[in-house]
This record gives structure tokens, C-alpha cells and sequence, in this order.
């Protein structure tokens, strides 16, 4: 079974008398060097403020949401993120995996070259994709020493990230965490 | 011809009538009796083979070793006990030196009780074993013919025990798969566990695919402990 129906042929357009290129829906994009992105992100990432990339990661969930082949609370997670890798790979953002650690859910990023220091560009890329997807606020929290992302309630995300700072490993924060429920 | 003479030739004929009314008394009687119930070519009485006799009479009385439920009492075997204690307990008259071979006859003294035909009326004294076993399945084939249809009952080997040895079922080729109009019935697929391991080694039952949604609500509900 192909858990990848997304059909990448036509995406984009390419209009070479007006010079512009717009994505499947009409969004027009303007394709960068990572040479040329990666000091825009550091600055961003500088003065705190990535909503840019967040509001980036937010068209990437339209244009999965749209090509779904049915709700996503009826689908499973291997069709979810096949479906957002393939909307990452069109626009060059690496390679989408999704591992699942207890009942947390743990996005793994890989093939990208090194934008900031801590990928805070690329977690709050994950976070508007799949906060768009699943219409709800998630914070994917970059673990260090790592590619990977845990996606939290963003009001845990600030915790997450200052246990991943100190050394624990994905394992040490899985068991610190519980769920809400839970005594 | 004169009366003496006519007297002497009435004498002989009246001996001759009477030696022919005790056809026990020659050898040939029995065996040409067997002869006409066992053969549908009688064979000529002047001229008995008692290697032929012999093996004939063994096989109508087949002496091979009883199976384990003929030990048992059987009705249709029980009026064969009185010749076989009686062939048992006399031994000497077992013998017939003179017509047939001493080995055979052992063994019908052997092992009579399965075997030895039942006689349907008391034997004349003074008859050998193997005449009584004649006469016995004389009787008994007549008996047979004229009343039952089914046939006599005769020791027949048992089918082979339900549950063989281990050994020879190790040894066994594997039986082939029961078939009813041509569909196996038997699944010919290797057992598997009925039960993922999961669901055996734990507690909790096998995690089932959930889709996304629950997943991540999962994921959004942890907080720190």
C-alpha cells in the first residue's frame, strides 16, 4: 500500500513571461538559496520573533489538508505525514518521519542544512504545518543534539525545551512527562 | 449257479451294503465329504492327498494367532469350546499316523478354541479330531446354507488398533488431509499463536492503529509530572 497519494506532478508553475512561480492553489513563492535563507532565519531566531516561517508552515498544512483523501480525524498518522512529508520535500525542507515515544508524538527532520543553531526555524515550520492540519495549537519543541521535534501543547513546549537543554535525552523527558489524566 | 453259491453272493452283497452304510469306516469317507463341500469338482474318493486335506481343513480352521478381542467369549464361538477342551484334553487322539502328517495336527490341538468349527451334533466315538473338525464343518456349512443368509461367522482380522504405537506413528508418512468433495477440511497451514505475543506477555491489550487525531491529542495532553 502507498501510503503516499500525493501527487507532486504540476505543483508548481512556472511563468516565465511575468517571471513569477506560483504553488498548486496560486500562492505565489519566490524560490531562495539556503545560502540566502539561513541568515534571515538567524536573525529571526535572534529577535525571537519566527512567525514568518510559522505562517510558512501554515500554507504547507493548507496544502495538505487539501490533498487528503478525507477527514483527518479518520485518518492514521502514517497517512497524515506522508502526505506533509511530501508537501516538505516539494518545498525543500528535508525529509518528514513521525516516531511515537509513549503517547508522545516525536517528528523527525532530516536532510537540511543547518539554519540556526537550534532549529527553532524548523520547529516553528513544524508547528504551523501540523497546528493547520489538525486545527489545533502545537508546539513542536527541537530536542538538542538531535533532528528531532516533540510535538506538546505549547503550554508544556517551554518545559520540554528547558529539559532537553539541561541533557535529557528523548527517553529521560518521555518519562518526566505524563499524561493529563493520570495521578 | 447253484444255492450255495447264490447264498454266499447275498452275503457278500448285504456285507458290501453294509460297509457302504459306515462310510466312517474307510479312509476316503472324510475326505471326499470335505472334497464336495469345499470344492465344486468332487474329487474321486479312491484316490484322498492328504497333503491336500490338510491345508484345506487348516484353512477353513486358520490358525493364526487370535486377536486380542476374540479372547473375549463370543457367542457364535462359544459351541466351538467343547471340541477344543476335548482336542486339549485328550491329545492322543490328535494323531492320525495314518492319513496325515503328524505336524499339522498339533496345531489344531494347539490353538482349537478360536478355530475348530462347532459341531452341530455329538460326534461318534472313537473319531479323530480331524474327522470331527470335518464333520463339524459339514454340518455347519449345511447348517448355513439351508438357514442363514449371512454368512458363517468366521474369525476375521481385526482392523488395526485406533490409536497405533508411538513409534509407528512417528514412523508413519503423514495421513493425507480429509477431503470432502474435494475442499480440505483440515487446515493445512502450520498452527500459529491464536494470540499476538503482546496481548500474552502483557496486561494490556494489543495497541490498535489509531489515527492521528487520538494520537496527538495523546501527545498534547502530557504534562510534567
Amino acid at each position: 500500500m502507498n501510503e503516499t497519494s500525493f501527487d507532486p506532478g504540476g505543483f508548481f508553475q512556472f511563468d516565465l513571461a511575468q517571471g513569477n512561480v506560483r504553488s498548486r492553489g496560486g500562492t505565489r513563492v519566490l524560490m531562495l538559496s539556503e545560502g540566502a535563507l539561513a541568515p534571515l532565519i538567524q536573525t529571526a531566531v535572534a529577535s525571537g520573533d519566527l512567525t514568518a516561517v510559522r505562517t510558512l508552515g501554515g500554507q504547507l498544512g493548507t496544502i495538505v489538508a487539501s490533498s487528503l483523501p478525507g477527514p483527518v480525524s479518520s485518518l492514521t498518522s502514517a497517512q497524515i505525514i506522508a502526505h506533509a512529508g511530501a508537501a516538505m520535500a516539494l518545498f525543500g525542507w528535508g525529509r518528514l518521519r513521525l516516531e511515537q515515544w509513549g503517547d508522545a508524538l516525536v517528528l523527525q527532520v532530516d536532510g537540511l542544512p543547518p539554519l540556526d543553531s537550534d532549529n527553532l526555524a524548523v520547529a516553528a515550520l513544524l508547528g504551523g504545518l501540523f497546528s493547520t492540519i489538525s486545527g489545533t495549537e502545537v508546539a513542536c519543541v527541537p530536542l538538542a543534539r538531535s533532528t528531532k521535534y516533540m510535538m506538546v501543547d505549547p503550554g508544556v513546549a517551554e518545559q520540554v525545551w528547558i529539559w532537553s537543554r539541561e541533557g535529557d535525552n528523548l527517553a529521560t523527558i518521555s518519562s518526566k512527562l505524563r499524561a493529563a489524566g493520570e495521578r | 449257479m447253484n444255492t450255495a453259491q447264490v447264498d454266499r453272493l447275498q452275503a457278500l452283497l448285504s456285507r458290501v451294503q453294509l460297509n457302504r452304510q459306515k462310510p466312517r469306516a474307510s479312509t476316503a469317507g472324510p475326505a471326499s465329504r470335505v472334497a464336495a463341500v469345499a470344492q465344486p469338482v468332487p474329487r474321486p474318493a479312491a484316490a484322498p492327498e492328504p497333503s491336500f486335506e490338510v491345508p484345506h481343513v487348516q484353512d477353513s480352521i486358520d490358525t493364526t494367532p487370535p486377536p486380542a478381542a476374540f479372547a473375549k467369549p463370543q457367542p457364535h464361538q462359544r459351541p466351538s469350546a467343547e471340541p477344543a477342551r476335548r482336542a486339549a484334553v485328550e491329545p492322543e487322539r490328535v494323531r492320525v499316523p495314518d492319513m496325515k502328517p503328524p505336524a499339522p495336527a498339533p496345531r489344531v490341538a494347539a490353538q482349537p478354541e478360536r478355530a475348530m468349527p462347532a459341531p452341530a451334533r455329538p460326534t461318534a466315538p472313537g473319531a479323530t479330531p480331524l474327522e470331527m473338525a470335518l464333520e463339524g464343518e459339514v454340518a455347519r456349512a449345511a447348517e448355513s446354507a439351508a438357514a442363514m443368509p449371512a454368512p458363517a461367522p468366521r474369525p476375521q482380522p481385526l482392523p488395526e488398533p485406533v490409536a497405533p504405537p508411538v513409534e509407528a506413528r512417528r514412523q508413519a508418512p503423514p495421513a493425507p488431509e480429509p477431503e470432502i468433495g474435494g475442499r480440505v477440511l483440515a487446515d493445512p497451514t502450520p498452527p500459529q499463536p491464536t494470540r499476538p505475543i503482546v496481548q500474552a506477555v502483557t496486561k494490556h491489550p494489543p495497541t490498535q492503529p489509531h489515527t492521528f487525531t487520538e494520537l496527538l491529542k495523546r501527545s498534547l495532553a502530557l504534562r510534567p509530572r
